[in-house]
């Protein structure tokens, strides 16, 4: 296998362009910097490149790629060591994440609070969740990326769910408090 | 809406996962592109699994244009901070982020250092968090997450990279699989369509009309940037650096005396890229008046 056939050239591209984000959040996720994100992305899709011809649909694209995608995430995890080959771009040394004016905190308050959330919850729940009310991916389609059964699915994303929903509840409450604050 | 789900988020915590996704997974186009160039650049070298010949040299190319990229960004970086400092005045206190630090978590920390990065403009598309849904949902934005007017003479630069997503997300809880599958990844995509070579080429001109730019506002020639600046949206306005483009304007615009138009820009600018690291340059870039 020397050429990237014609009609799979133009699958991969498809699969690219209509994936490549989703396998960069994956990565992101997993727990990689944004630098080695990149080159894991890489890797990925040659991994499905050398794959293509075993998906047989029977789980849905996303679900092939997250389950590719954790792979190569592993194994990068185990290979570690290697020296960081992308260049760092952009982040001058001295650059503090920029502080949000009043308008702003809101919003970049409320990813923190879900950042923290996420940490709080174990792996696995993490995972349901995040594929569920971040991607989007349905229970079916989830317990085939992780390879775990759909019940144990749903029961992780029923707890993290509920937890989630609380910590809504409680960010809703203060959200309203700082209002009338600043009403008056 | 399967039982077995378990009840679904209500539309605030679905906000909150949608500013989240937004803050912290949005893919810049720079970076989109830098990846796509390789997948289609590896593509092009015909061979399914080697071929690294030809990669390491497109490599070598855009290591090189990634040097352009961080020199433009220390020329952006230094001249708003010179400017910052001759303009901190009582303000200046405003700007502290106490409201944004205090009451964080280690966890929370944690997770920010993991996903650091805060420089690379994560926020190419802001998928979900356009104020009106992000306001429908729950979340408070604020006053000035308003549509900022549009410029004058210089055609606005960060529109085109935070494409408001449109009445359709509001309606949140038809968001979640549709707009999250489809990703924060497509839109540039048509204009990230060239690969390899003539993406880096573009690169090189890019970068060397916006050093033009950061040049002439050195010098005190504000409007000859100006016009710089609007020449670099048009020509690239899905460009791999639209984000230091529009700082330079705001810096540009307060230098030529048109502070309303900046401050415009520059609020336009904050709520495009909350976390970039110029984000404190560009507030400072232009006198205050009274804040709210």
């Amino acid at each position: 296998m020397n050429r990237v056939h014609r009609a799979d050239r133009r699958v991969l591209e498809e699969i690219y362009r209509d994936h490549a984000a989703f396998v960069w959040r994956a990565v992101l996720r997993l727990g990689v910097d944004e630098a080695t994100a990149e080159d894991l992305v890489h890797e990925v899709f040659l991994v499905v490149q050398r794959r293509l011809a075993d998906y047989d649909g029977r789980a849905s694209m996303t679900s092939w790629l997250y389950g590719i995608a954790r792979g190569v995430t592993a194994n990068h995890r185990r290979g570690r060591g290697r020296a960081a080959r992308r260049l760092q771009l952009v982040v001058p040394p001295d650059a503090e994440p920029a502080p949000g004016p009043d308008q702003h905190v809101a919003v970049g308050e409320a990813a923190d609070m879900v950042a923290g959330f996420l940490e709080s919850l174990d792996p696995g729940k993490r995972e349901v969740f995040e594929l569920a009310e971040l991607e989007g991916m349905r229970g079916p389609e989830i317990a085939a990326a992780l390879g775990v059964k759909v019940d144990t699915v749903y029961s992780r994303l029923r707890e993290a769910r509920l937890r989630f929903q609380r910590l809504a509840d409680r960010h809703r409450r203060a959200e309203a408090r700082r209002m009338q604050r600043r009403a008056r | 809406m399967t039982p077995d789900e378990g009840p679904r988020l209500d539309a605030h915590a679905r906000g909150m996962l949608d500013a989240f996704v937004a803050e912290r997974y949005t893919l810049a186009p720079k970076v989109e592109q830098r990846m796509k160039a390789r997948w289609a650049s590896h593509l092009d070298d015909g061979s399914a699994v080697g071929g690294h010949g030809a990669t390491a040299r497109r490599r070598g190319a855009w290591i090189a244009a990634g040097i352009l990229v961080a020199a433009a960004l220390v020329a952006v970086w230094t001249w708003p901070r010179q400017r910052a400092f001759e303009d901190v005045d009582a303000d200046s206190g405003h700007m502290a982020p106490s409201s944004r630090v205090e009451g964080k978590e280690p966890a929370e920390v944690a997770v920010r250092a993991a996903s650091a990065d805060a420089g690379s403009g994560r926020s190419k598309v802001r998928p979900q968090t356009d104020p009106a849904s992000a306001e429908a949902s729950g979340v408070v934005v604020g006053p000035s997450a308003q549509p900022a007017p549009t410029l004058g003479a210089t055609p606005s630069t960060t529109e085109t990279r935070s494409p408001r997503t449109g009445p359709q997300r509001r309606t949140a809880p038809a968001r979640s699989s549709a707009a999250a599958r489809r990703g924060p990844g497509t839109s540039s995509e048509a204009a990230a369509g060239e690969a390899g070579e003539p993406a880096v080429a573009s690169m090189r001109a890019e970068l060397e009309l916006l050093s033009r730019a950061q040049s002439a506002l050195r010098s005190g020639r504000a409007n000859e940037a100006l016009k710089l600046v609007a020449e670099h949206a048009r020509r690239f306005p899905h460009g791999a650096v639209s984000q230091e483009r529009a700082a330079l304007e705001v810096a540009a615009l307060c230098e030529a005396g048109r502070t309303e138009q900046g401050r415009a820009v520059a609020a336009k600018f904050a709520r495009a890229y909350p976390r970039s690291p110029l984000g404190a340059r560009v507030r400072e870039a232009c006198p205050k008046d009274g804040g709210p």
